[in-house]
């Protein structure tokens, strides 16, 4: 509190603007500087800690995993361009195959990286718990 | 301030003892302003979650433009307000500008058990229950956590005279309601 605040607070506190303060204005100073009733449990602090933990563990795992996905795109089409100069019949008959079997390709790509997901997000934090 | 520059630096870092540290050291702070507004046991530790959660997130782009404790004090007062918000039965209390949010408080003590001070103290108590949270909230942050009136605006999105003002009125509502008792008391 500043002295201009306690001058306020002064004045607010008194009657008569004296500066003297009366039974209710103690009894309301003491009140409103007990402590509340109401707290926290005592291992409040570890569990915050731990939800920061495991968001930030979810966090470095999902850029993991889209680092790696956007690998692979890149490799796949690295790989692509490289065909298209060596073997470009090779890359047509292998697009053709793609565009045909193409719902196939889609839900195995779909479940192989659920596959990876899970065993990332779920399974490898609670290995050194089994372990 | 240097000791809060490092400690911010090493939660950025991702130093989670160090947020750990930072709770601990405001816990208190963050439970006295949401526990004046919300009074289930159960949504105050998870509205408390929910600010410390909010100070982690927006931690790293603090700038020092105020104290710590004032940053994360208006987060608790913003993160309540909207829990009030979002909770339809509290809204009404929420909007009511008035000090009071029931008039009707009676009391139910015998008049002999207010000869005594704690007694006494319980009655100021349940009639700062009664004030509506806005009053409360600047209550609290004056008397109990020692804000000056710049922060408390700061904290509350209040000018500066209408935090002079509330905290004028709620004291001399109080201060009113308690004479009127303890002349009850000397007349009893």
């Amino acid at each position: 509190m500043n002295n201009t605040d306690k001058h306020h607070y002064m004045e607010f506190q008194s009657d008569d603007f004296s500066g003297k303060s009366s039974l209710p204005d103690e009894l309301i100073d003491d009140t409103l500087k007990e402590e509340p009733s109401y707290s926290l449990p005592d291992d409040f602090a570890d569990k915050v800690t731990r939800m920061v933990d495991r968001k930030v563990f979810l966090r470095k795992k999902i850029y993991e995993l889209l680092f790696y996905a956007a690998s692979i795109i890149v490799l796949l089409a690295i790989a692509g361009i490289l065909m298209y100069f060596v073997d470009p019949e090779f890359l047509k008959s292998i697009l053709n195959f793609l565009l045909v079997y193409k719902w196939f390709v889609i839900i195995g790509l779909i479940s192989f990286s659920g596959i990876q997901t899970a065993d990332h997000l779920l399974l490898k934090p609670n290995e050194k718990l089994i372990f | 301030m240097d000791q809060e520059k490092l400690l911010i630096k090493q939660i950025s870092d991702g130093n989670t003892y160090a947020f750990r540290l930072l709770i601990k050291q405001y816990e208190k702070l963050v439970v006295h302003i949401a526990g004046r507004m919300i009074h289930n046991k159960e949504d105050l530790e998870d509205l408390c979650q929910d600010v410390f959660m909010k100070v982690y997130e927006k931690l790293p782009g603090f700038r020092f433009d105020s104290k710590l404790s004032t940053w994360i004090a208006a987060i608790s007062y913003r993160t309540a307000i909207n829990y009030l918000r979002k909770h339809k039965n509290q809204t009404s209390e929420l909007n009511d500008s008035s000090l009071f949010t029931d008039d009707a408080l009676i009391i139910q003590e015998n008049p002999e058990d207010l000869m005594n001070k704690e007694t006494l103290k319980k009655y100021i108590h349940k009639m700062i229950e009664k004030l509506s949270p806005v009053y409360r909230t600047v209550l609290t942050l004056y008397h109990l956590e020692e804000f000056n009136y710049k922060e408390i605006g700061e904290i509350t999105g209040l000018p500066e005279g209408t935090v002079k003002n509330y905290l004028f009125r709620a004291r001399k509502l109080l201060k009113e309601k308690l004479k009127f008792i303890l002349k009850e008391r000397e007349l009893a």
